[in-house]
């Protein structure tokens, strides 16, 4: 062995103590948060919760399925994501503080071709985007229940699809109840997921958690509330409130040709005029309001709301940029105005499940939103819809 | 560090007593008049410095005051902390709506809520319908705080704002000593994090 290779040894082993020793320091700050639950006992705890999910729903089949693929788990290949969490928790501290991208290290570290050639992202910004690899993977426990929930969830409930409004009427003591009874069962996985992922991955996360629960639930509502769980729900909510289903969607029909002045709007914002052919009018923030129907989660559908109050702005700024000398005052939209501009726009809109919409919203959405501007909005909606019912053609 | 505590606050009154300008009188300094043609006033957030630097949040909702959407204000003032309620002083009638609107308020919001009442247009004195000595004693007999406001000139607005956000911010810190921090009370085998001592696994499996 030469000198230069005893040379870079003996600064690998110095470098690899530095390392050994930050660790050590990391865990002895954070062993507290780690070891705040027993790890080791995950598996159990998460049994626990399923079979109080299984009393809840005594009829479901998902809570069923989850104890059978929780009682034959193999847990060995969940110590990777697990035990993941703790180094990138330490990676994420032991970054340098200075913003320089070009600088950054980009860590990946490759898993061998033989367990599905799964890559675990290092360099991921929040502990969010690390953790969104893990739930696509068929060896993580919480990505394989969520798996097992749509697949369950969806085939015991599929059949309400074939069932319309109209025939809902015969079946009305049947599926007086179905929404709530689907929507609850949702809301029990929803929690038994996010009870999990502190079992799971332990005290760490329960930290993470406490530190930003809404984004958590958020994030975990991206994971459950897909594209056929939304249509399930959605669609339970339309038959067992059939006939609030079909006068909705009467009116908005009877309605159809109404016009701003209609709704005594004030004519600043009457963007209507059928003499101003080049103009959109409200065309951008009723599209905006269709969109509610192609996004599953709560947060989403709040975005596009809260989205078509800016194009209702931008679309009066727009309207009038081409006359400088406009009193700014009289650009000011008040509560009567911005209520009445937003029936305008639902009744254009046309869509006929808004009230399943908002429904959905207001079950899942978390309850912090309410105060804020989003639940300012939402109110709005909801307000325009009970005026909406209250309309004549 | 704690965060800023947010708090919902509702604007009340009769179609045209004033309620869209006072409030945007009150956010005005947050808005950038050459960037801003349109201006959506329905809801504003607005930070207010309390004594003792005290930092708080108001949510502020924006309120249709015609009466063809007067069923709608429910939707609106459930689970606010605080109401301002807004007439015009040159208007008997909208000072009357007022005591229907605390009345309603009374029976139908939470029971915390807190109420200011703003006498708005004060600049026009020589029109006043309402004597504001009347007005005064109406607020105190319901336990709510009066001010004479204009939202032409600003007079009161600063202070109407700071008054409701004075009076929910005492009743959350009421309310916060009445119910110390609530247990978890989602069963045993739960997880908290808490400083207690850590039970140690065996082997511990970590970097």
């Amino acid at each position: 062995m030469g000198n230069s290779q005893k040379g870079t040894k003996s600064i690998k082993q110095e470098y690899l103590k530095l390392i050994e020793k930050k660790k050590r320091k990391y865990f002895k700050k954070n062993e507290a948060i780690i070891f705040a639950c027993d790890i080791r006992r995950w598996k159990e705890f998460v049994l626990e919760e399923i079979l109080d999910a299984l009393k809840l729903h005594p009829d479901a089949d998902w809570p069923k399925a989850l104890e059978k693929a929780c009682r034959s788990w193999k847990t060995v290949n969940d110590n990777k994501y697990r035990s993941n969490i703790v180094l990138f928790d330490y990676l994420q501290e032991s970054k340098p503080t200075s913003n320089n991208s070009c600088r950054m290290r980009r860590t990946i570290i490759k898993v061998p071709d033989h367990i599905d050639n799964e890559q675990i992202d290092f360099d991921a910004s929040s502990i969010f985007d690390f953790l969104n690899g893990h739930f696509d993977q068929s060896t993580h426990f919480i990505g394989n229940m969520i798996s097992i929930f749509h697949h369950t969830f969806y085939t015991k409930n599929s059949y309400i699809l074939s069932i319309t409004p109209e025939e809902s009427y015969q079946r009305l003591t049947q599926l007086l109840h179905i929404s709530e009874d689907l929507i609850k069962e949702t809301k029990t996985f929803i929690m038994i997921v996010l009870q999990t992922m502190i079992y799971y991955y332990g005290g760490l996360l329960a930290k993470k958690m406490q530190e930003n629960p809404s984004q958590m639930y958020d994030f975990i509502l991206e994971k459950i509330i897909n594209e056929e769980i939304h249509s399930l729900l959605l669609h339970a909510y339309k038959i067992s409130r059939p006939q609030d289903y079909l006068n909705y969607t009467l009116k908005l029909q009877s309605l159809e040709n109404i016009t701003c002045s209609d709704l005594q709007i004030d004519p600043m914002f009457c963007l209507d005029k059928p003499n101003n052919i080049h103009f959109n009018g409200y065309n951008y923030a009723i599209e905006k309001v269709r969109e509610i129907e192609m996004v599953f989660t709560p947060m989403k559908k709040l975005e596009i709301i809260g989205n078509t109050t800016d194009m209702i702005c931008g679309s009066v700024d727009e309207y009038w940029k081409d006359m400088p000398d406009i009193d700014q005052n009289k650009l000011v939209i008040d509560g009567d105005n911005f209520l009445s501009i937003y029936i305008y726009i639902v009744i254009k809109s046309g869509v006929r499940d808004l009230k399943g919409h908002i429904w959905l919203i207001t079950q899942l959405a978390r309850s912090s939103i309410q105060n804020g501007a989003m639940g300012y909005y939402l109110t709005t909606l909801e307000a325009c819809l009970i005026q909406v019912e209250t309309l004549n053609s | 560090m704690d965060s800023v505590k947010e708090f919902k606050i509702v604007t009340l009154g009769e179609g045209r007593v004033g309620k869209t300008s006072l409030t945007l009188k009150f956010a005005r300094n947050e808005f950038h008049d050459n960037e801003i043609s349109t201006v959506q006033a329905n809801f504003i957030q607005k930070d207010v410095q309390l004594d003792g630097g005290i930092q708080v949040r108001l949510n502020i909702w924006d309120t249709a005051g015609q009466e063809r959407f007067r069923a709608l204000a429910p939707n609106y003032y459930r689970q606010a902390n605080g109401a301002v309620i807004a007439y015009d002083i040159t208007d008997a009638g909208s000072f009357n709506k007022v005591k229907a609107w605390v009345k309603e308020l009374q029976s139908q919001a939470d029971k915390d809520i807190s109420i200011v009442i703003a006498g708005n247009k004060c600049d026009r004195e020589s029109e006043r319908q309402i004597s504001a000595q009347d007005a005064i004693d109406y607020a105190n007999s319901i336990n709510a705080a009066h001010f004479n406001s204009s939202a032409k000139s600003g007079k009161g607005v600063n202070e109407l704002y700071t008054e409701i956000a004075r009076r929910v911010y005492a009743v959350h810190q009421k309310n916060a000593k009445a119910n110390p921090q609530l247990s978890n009370s989602r069963g045993g085998r739960r997880v908290r994090v808490t400083n207690d001592e850590p039970q140690k696994p065996k082997n511990k499996n970590c970097c």
